[in-house]
């Protein structure tokens, strides 16, 4: 055997030690784009909903839940003074993945939903102003973003909407106005929700929920 | 050679294991909360009764009929809080007025004071929290109060 072929085994096993520790550090990046960029299909994003400000920087390919108010279904349970009824809205998803929520986070208990003549919410009702209404979400506290767990959590379609009626979450104090009798309402904006984007069993709309504490 | 070929799975396993955990957790964990902004003026639509439901089954009765008093029951709507006591002694549809100490009531029943010599209509209304009034309901029968006996007596 030469002396060439003798050197050969150390060359390659030279060769083998270089391209573990290259692979290492590679494979290390690999993993450290795909923790920081692994966008559509994540499986358990915790997504939540903060005071008007977009944490975006996280990964742009996280969308902003919108929460609509609207005129269908009605509500069932209709507000009047020292009691509670139903609020209804619209969930949007724009995201292409479900996403669920678990919890809300409300306004502060002095924030009071603004009044209107129709259910379209166009007209504003003479002395039932958001000032004046009385009418604000069931359970807020004095504090702006106390967190309230919904009873079931609400799973909207990649890409999806649902409709949902919050059995008894909006409430009204016996000293509400006379202007506020047969008037619609917009509710104060959530200040939140929590909510995780992934795989999960989309909610059936119209669906029913509720927080009750 | 058995620690060369150990190596050379590491590389794509350990690969796969990170990019495996990159697909389940966002950059910040699994705890990190991503703040997305509500749409302005929205959270939901509520709406209100349209008036306080009024009071239903007035009637209106003696005490007695040696008495100079009447007595007015109702049953009770949803969500009333206090009930106002009307009174006439013009007709069944006109010149009521609040009857002395029939306001603010917490209970389903008035007794009036004792009445001069008259005819008596009673209607009753409710009132849901501070303010909101439902219609007035008029009692089914007139009363009459006399100074000969029977003193008080219905038709």
């Amino acid at each position: 055997m030469s002396s060439r072929m003798r050197a050969r085994p150390q060359k390659l096993h030279k060769r083998t030690r270089f391209w573990s520790r290259r692979s290492i550090v590679v494979s290390a990046a690999i993993g450290a784009l795909l923790a920081g960029g692994g966008a559509y299909a994540a499986t358990s994003w915790v997504v939540g909903l903060g005071s008007g400000s977009n944490a975006l920087s996280q990964s742009a390919s996280v969308t902003n839940l919108t929460i609509s108010a609207v005129a269908t279904p009605s509500p069932s349970n209709l507000l009047f003074p020292g009691g509670t009824g139903d609020a209804v809205a619209t969930i949007t998803n724009p995201n292409p993945f479900p996403v669920t929520i678990t919890a809300v986070q409300l306004p502060a208990n002095t924030s009071y939903a603004a009044g209107f003549t129709s259910a379209a919410l166009g007209t504003p009702q003479s002395g039932c102003s958001s000032t004046t209404s009385d009418v604000a979400w069931n359970f807020a506290t004095g504090t702006s973003g106390s967190s309230h767990t919904l009873s079931s959590a609400l799973t909207v379609a990649a890409n999806g909407t649902l409709s949902v009626t919050l059995t008894n979450d909006a409430t009204m104090t016996a000293a509400a106005p006379v202007a506020c009798e047969g008037t619609f309402f917009s509710m104060p904006s959530l200040t939140g929700v929590t909510a995780t984007g992934g795989a999960a069993t989309v909610t059936t709309g119209p669906a029913t929920d509720s927080w009750t504490s | 050679m058995a620690r060369r070929v150990s190596a050379r799975w590491l590389v794509p396993t350990l690969a796969l294991t990170l990019g495996l955990l990159g697909q389940v957790q966002p950059a910040g964990g699994a705890a990190t909360k991503w703040s997305v902004a509500l749409k302005a003026g929205s959270g939901g639509e509520a709406a209100s009764l349209t008036a306080a439901p009024p009071p239903t089954g007035v009637t209106a009765a003696c005490v007695s009929t040696t008495g100079y008093t009447i007595k007015v029951s109702w049953t009770a709507p949803a969500h009333a809080s206090t009930y106002n006591v009307l009174v006439s002694t013009t007709s069944a549809s006109s010149g009521f007025g609040a009857a002395p100490s029939g306001t603010g009531l917490k209970t389903t029943t008035f007794t009036s004071a004792t009445l001069g010599a008259g005819n008596y209509w009673y209607e009753v209304a409710a009132v849901d929290g501070s303010s909101w009034t439902s219609s007035d309901v008029v009692a089914n029968l007139e009363t009459t109060i006399s100074t000969t006996t029977p003193h008080c007596k219905q038709p």
